[in-house]
């Protein structure tokens, strides 16, 4: 058995070297300053991103731009898994996985626009993400599809056929792909859980950790969505909602879901943990406290990962906080362009941030 | 060169309406490091008033940054910045230069916008072509087209010229319209698009008047080749998209002396803004502080005296007088060694800057580095090798450095040069080392200056004063006792210009302490010299050992009283001569109860102090001793290498036995010179460096037209 030091210390001399570059956020704030969308794309050209800048200034395409950006994260994480073996490495492997789920839940919602909303996806066809990920998905056929059960078919040698069979009824009964979108995840987070409990103790406990905060993240962000279009029962909620979480279990989510004030219930059970982050409870409406939860559960995540990182070294803490904080300079990237091409205050581009 | 280079403090009084002037000229010199004035004194008069122009300062910065980002977007380089004319840098309206930006963005930005829509044709005929291709030549294999889930091919009749139209029509749509053949007046088409835009395409074929017909025989239809023709379209949108970028550049490069002026004028601005910052002022005249090295103080006189037509007021006053004086200020260092020794003070730099008045090691370093390295790395031919990497790599690097400036991106490659440099250098002493050792790319085309390293290791040296492994081990041994030796003389002339009397005694590299390590190596050597037998006798151990070491018990009873008599505040030797405090490797603010009064205590400080002293000293030496085995392993690793190409070709050289030299060389040069080169900055920086260097100073970064920040 390798020892902890051999299995990870060239992984964390060489992301630690690489997280030292990640870009800070006064850059950011200063692509937010940015008097034209132009001169933010031309800010990149001296980073890690110049590429980004390079099909911009190509092709003027801004979305095309954020394509290129979301390969750069993929090839972020499939780069990690090069230098890992055994059951780290089919962990890291699980990690590339959620590309491809987010790809296949952009493909599923640009075909329920053309054919079940009848509107056209001519102008967003071009930015689905083509290939570099697990499993070979022909996405033209897929949004070209008639029906769901043809979508089946196309996915017939992946793992998310029988997903979509299972939910076909949902979302012809609901017209609503959504209850897919969770299945999805859901499926994605069971397979990611269980590659971290095949990690060894520590690691197991430092990735369950790390993934539960994200689970509660993507709970929190389905109650709000679910509060705002549904009239869910809670039983079917409790169903729909990922388990695994960190700081929220599903009977929390659900009473929480059901309560005038869900946000208050849920921000308390992390006061006592995190009370400097939940000091000002978020108040205000419903979905906007909930909102803002999210935005403070975003936060805890952040702090767990930097506590990781400043903890023992050689544990797959370091690849998860990489993985983390390279996600979270790009989605930064990407606010601020949109932020720019929408013309918006660069002070409410820094609170998206 | 061997001390940090003298500085004097300026206080400079202007005329208000002179200030700029004043700070043109300083810019255009270089030589002040800005300080504010109520840093230095803080109790100064109130009615000296800080400038605030903080704002004003980030607005220009800002200004000054778009306009980068424009000369970057038109691949132009940044000008250097010139000494503008003050009133030309006071006119400039940076709201008019931001409105012209502006301007410009919004002109760039139509650009864009065509390259877009250039773009989405291309999606459209990109989606197409993917179905296409998974067809492969859809000319043979036209007619299984109703078999495909997803494509739309229908072949018919229109009317000569109406192709264009339809095709304008069908812009929205992944669709391409392909003439098949002339018939008359009409012409046969095919038209392919998705199945998903079926009405849409139908309808726009019959508003113009399309006969729909059976998909003729590829024969028939004659050489049909849609993917070209697709891939033809793509193609030339991807030029047009090409052109319209070379548009943008052009639309740059008409502007590229707008935008260079600008630029200019912004950054002399921003300077400016940064000297006013840092001065000080009264409702007539402005107060400039700072250091200059003491040999600039004359040139700066007269540059002041130019700028201001005499009417202005300097003082000076040393860094000693300025401690007098009970300024509170920290000096800055300023490392002046030759432009040859560059790459070792990077090396120094690198570990940290030496505090002000004490010993800047570079020269020390360059020394003991390369020393080192050669001991390790001792072959003249792997020497030449590292040379020429060096050059070559240097080189290379300058012409990267010129290219990216040129290209408008300076990604500032100035530490690698001075590590090619570094390469050089250590090329040279392997080079020397390799002539002492009669070593060239492992084999002895001369006879050794100094002795056979090669036929020490190899056991069959039989004359000279080396004879074995031994002697080499020895003689880092002595390397480690000169180095440690020079160590704690450095650090005893530090600690007297710092005037640290106290540390300069009690200190591990102090008096007490120097005069342990240099019995404990006399003594070493005489062991050696019985054979191992005997350790020398008579009081000269006792005293040279027994004496320092019980001196050393009073060291906590003398701090604690010494604490005593100073109730709060620094203790008296932890002053800098320079007016500030020790930095944090010295002794913190001392408070009487913090210091412990048990005699036990004190017992215990001691027992711990002698034995850092002993395990630390023995240590240190012994660490030496890896220059003997880097060094020998070099050797071995050539034997090796050797015997490798003897055993594959026994009866003299073959293709295989010099290639097995020649990578073998090249791994040697790799691997050995990396380590020597980690192992000899490792000796330098804890078995040296520990025993002297004060780390704690700041740089000497003057103000310039090139100031980076």
């Amino acid at each position: 058995m390798t020892s902890r030091a051999s299995a990870y210390g060239f992984i964390n001399a060489k992301l630690r070297a690489r997280i030292s570059k990640i870009l800070p956020r006064e850059f950011f704030m200063r692509m937010a300053r940015a008097r034209s969308l132009i001169e933010a794309v031309g800010m990149l050209r001296e980073t890690a991103y110049a590429t980004v800048e390079q099909v911009y200034s190509r092709t003027g395409d801004l979305l095309l731009a954020e394509l290129e950006l979301h390969r750069q994260e993929l090839a972020v994480v499939s780069d990690v898994d090069r230098y890992l073996t055994g059951e780290i490495r089919r962990f890291t492997a699980v990690l590339v996985q959620q590309y491809e789920v987010e790809n296949l839940k952009n493909a599923i919602r640009l075909w329920f626009e053309r054919a079940v909303r009848s509107r056209s996806v001519e102008e967003k066809i071009a930015y689905i993400m083509r290939g570099g990920t697990a499993h070979a998905i022909d996405f033209d056929a897929l949004i070209n599809a008639p029906d769901l059960s043809a979508i089946a078919q196309v996915l017939e040698r992946t793992p998310y056929a029988a997903i979509v069979q299972d939910h076909e009824e949902d979302v012809t009964a609901q017209s609503s792909v959504f209850p897919l979108e969770m299945a999805l995840d859901r499926w994605y987070y069971r397979e990611l859980l269980q590659a971290a409990s095949r990690l060894d103790g520590r690691d197991a406990e430092i990735a369950t950790r790390l993934i539960g905060i994200q689970i509660d993240v993507v709970n929190v962000n389905w109650v709000v969505r679910l509060s705002e279009f549904y009239d869910m029962p809670g039983d079917v909620l409790r169903r729909s909602l990922l388990p695994g979480g960190q700081w929220f279990d599903l009977n929390q989510l659900e009473s929480s879901f059901q309560s005038d004030h869900p946000a208050d219930t849920l921000a308390s059970t992390l006061s006592g943990r995190y009370p400097a982050m939940t000091g000002h409870t978020p108040e205000g409406d419903r979905l906007r406290s909930l909102a803002l939860l999210e935005g403070v559960l975003q936060e805890v995540l952040h702090h767990e990962v930097h506590k990781v990182l400043g903890g023992y070294p050689f544990t797959i803490g370091i690849v998860i906080a990489y993985v983390f904080l390279k996600q979270n300079e790009i989605r930064s990237i990407t606010t601020v362009l949109n932020g720019r091409f929408y013309e918006l205050d660069p002070a409410g581009i820094g609170n998206m941030l | 060169m061997i001390f940090t280079a003298p500085m004097s403090h300026l206080t400079a009084v202007v005329r208000r309406n002179d200030a700029d002037a004043v700070a043109t000229t300083l810019l255009r010199l270089g030589v002040l490091h800005l300080v504010r004035l109520r840093d230095v004194e803080p109790d100064t008069d109130p009615r000296l008033k800080q400038e605030s122009v903080d704002e004003a300062r980030a607005r220009v910065a800002e200004t000054r940054r778009r306009v980068e980002t424009m000369l970057q977007l038109g691949n132009l380089s940044t000008p250097a910045p010139v000494p503008a004319n003050a009133a030309d840098v006071q006119a400039l309206d940076v709201d008019g230069v931001n409105r012209n930006l502006d301007g410009l963005a919004r002109e760039l930005e139509s650009v864009r916008a065509s390259q877009r829509q250039l773009q989405q044709e291309i999606h459209r005929l990109e989606d197409v072509r993917r179905q296409l291709a998974t067809f492969g030549d859809l000319g043979s294999q036209i007619r299984r087209s109703e078999e495909h889930s997803v494509l739309n091919v229908q072949a018919g009749r229109l009317r000569s010229g109406v192709r264009a139209g339809l095709e304008g029509d069908l812009a929205r749509y992944p669709c391409v319209v392909v003439p098949v053949q002339e018939l008359g007046t009409d012409e046969l088409v095919l038209v392919i698009s998705m199945k998903r835009n079926a009405a849409e395409v139908q309808q726009a074929l019959q508003r113009r008047g399309f006969q729909e017909q059976e998909i003729p025989a590829t024969s028939e239809a004659g050489d049909v080749d849609v993917l070209a023709d697709v891939d033809r379209k793509i193609t030339h949108l991807r030029s047009r998209q090409e052109q319209e970028s070379r548009k943008l550049e052009q639309t740059l490069v008409s502007r590229r002396d707008e935008l260079a002026d600008s630029w200019q004028k912004l950054r002399v601005r921003e300077l400016l803004l940064t000297v006013r910052a840092q001065s000080t002022v009264t409702e007539h005249t402005t107060v400039i502080t700072g250091w200059v090295p003491k040999d600039q103080r004359r040139r700066l006189e007269r540059a002041v005296r130019d700028a201001t037509n005499g009417t202005y007021y300097l003082e000076w006053h040393t860094a000693e007088e300025m401690r007098h004086a009970g300024a509170s200020t920290h000096v800055p260092s300023n490392l002046h060694n030759p432009r040859f020794l560059r790459p070792f003070q990077m090396l120094v730099t690198n570990y940290g800057v030496p505090e002000y008045g004490t010993i800047d090691p570079t020269p020390l370093v360059a020394l003991a580095y390369l020393v080192m390295f050669g001991l390790m790395f001792g072959d003249a031919g792997h020497g030449l090798v590292l040379v020429v990497l060096g050059l070559v790599g240097g080189r290379l690097l300058r012409k990267g450095a010129t290219r990216q400036r040129s290209e408008g991106r300076d990604r500032g490659n100035q530490t690698f040069q001075e590590l090619a440099r570094l390469v050089v250098w250590c090329g040279g002493a392997s080079i020397f080392t390799g002539v002492l050792f009669g070593s060239y790319f492992g084999m002895g085309w001369f006879p050794p200056l100094w002795f056979d390293y090669h036929g020490i290791v190899a056991g069959h040296a039989q004359a000279g004063v080396f004879r074995s492994i031994f002697d080499i081990l020895t003689l880092t041994i002595y390397l480690g006792v000169a180095v440690i030796g020079a160590g704690l003389v450095l650090n005893w002339i530090n600690l007297v210009r710092r005037r640290r009397w106290f540390r300069l005694l009690f200190d591990k590299s102090g008096l007490l302490g120097g005069i342990m390590y240099a019995a404990g190596v006399w003594m070493a050597g005489s062991f050696a010299a019985s054979g191992f037998r005997a350790l020398p006798t008579g009081p000269f151990p006792l005293l040279l050992i027994g004496v320092p070491a019980i001196t050393l018990f009073f060291r906590s009873p003398l701090e604690w009283l010494l604490s005593r008599r100073r109730p709060t505040g620094v203790a008296p030797d932890h002053r800098l001569p320079n007016g500030g405090d020790a930095g944090a490797d010295e002794a913190p603010p001392v408070q009487p109860e913090a210091r412990h009064a048990s005699p036990l205590w004190w017992l215990m400080e001691w027992v711990i102090e002698l034995l850092e002293i002993f395990s630390g000293y023995l240590a240190n030496t012994l660490s030496f001793m890896r220059v003997a085995g880097l060094g020998i392993a070099h050797v071995t690793l050539m034997i090796a290498f050797f015997q490798i190409a003897e055993m594959a070709a026994p009866d003299g050289h073959t293709v295989v036995s010099v290639l097995i030299l020649v990578l073998g060389n090249a791994l040697v040069v790799a691997l050995e010179g990396l380590s020597a080169g980690i192992q000899s900055l490792r000796l330098n920086y804890y078995e040296f460096f520990s025993k002297y260097f004060v780390a704690s100073g700041y740089a000497y970064t003057p103000i310039s037209l090139e100031s980076r920040s």
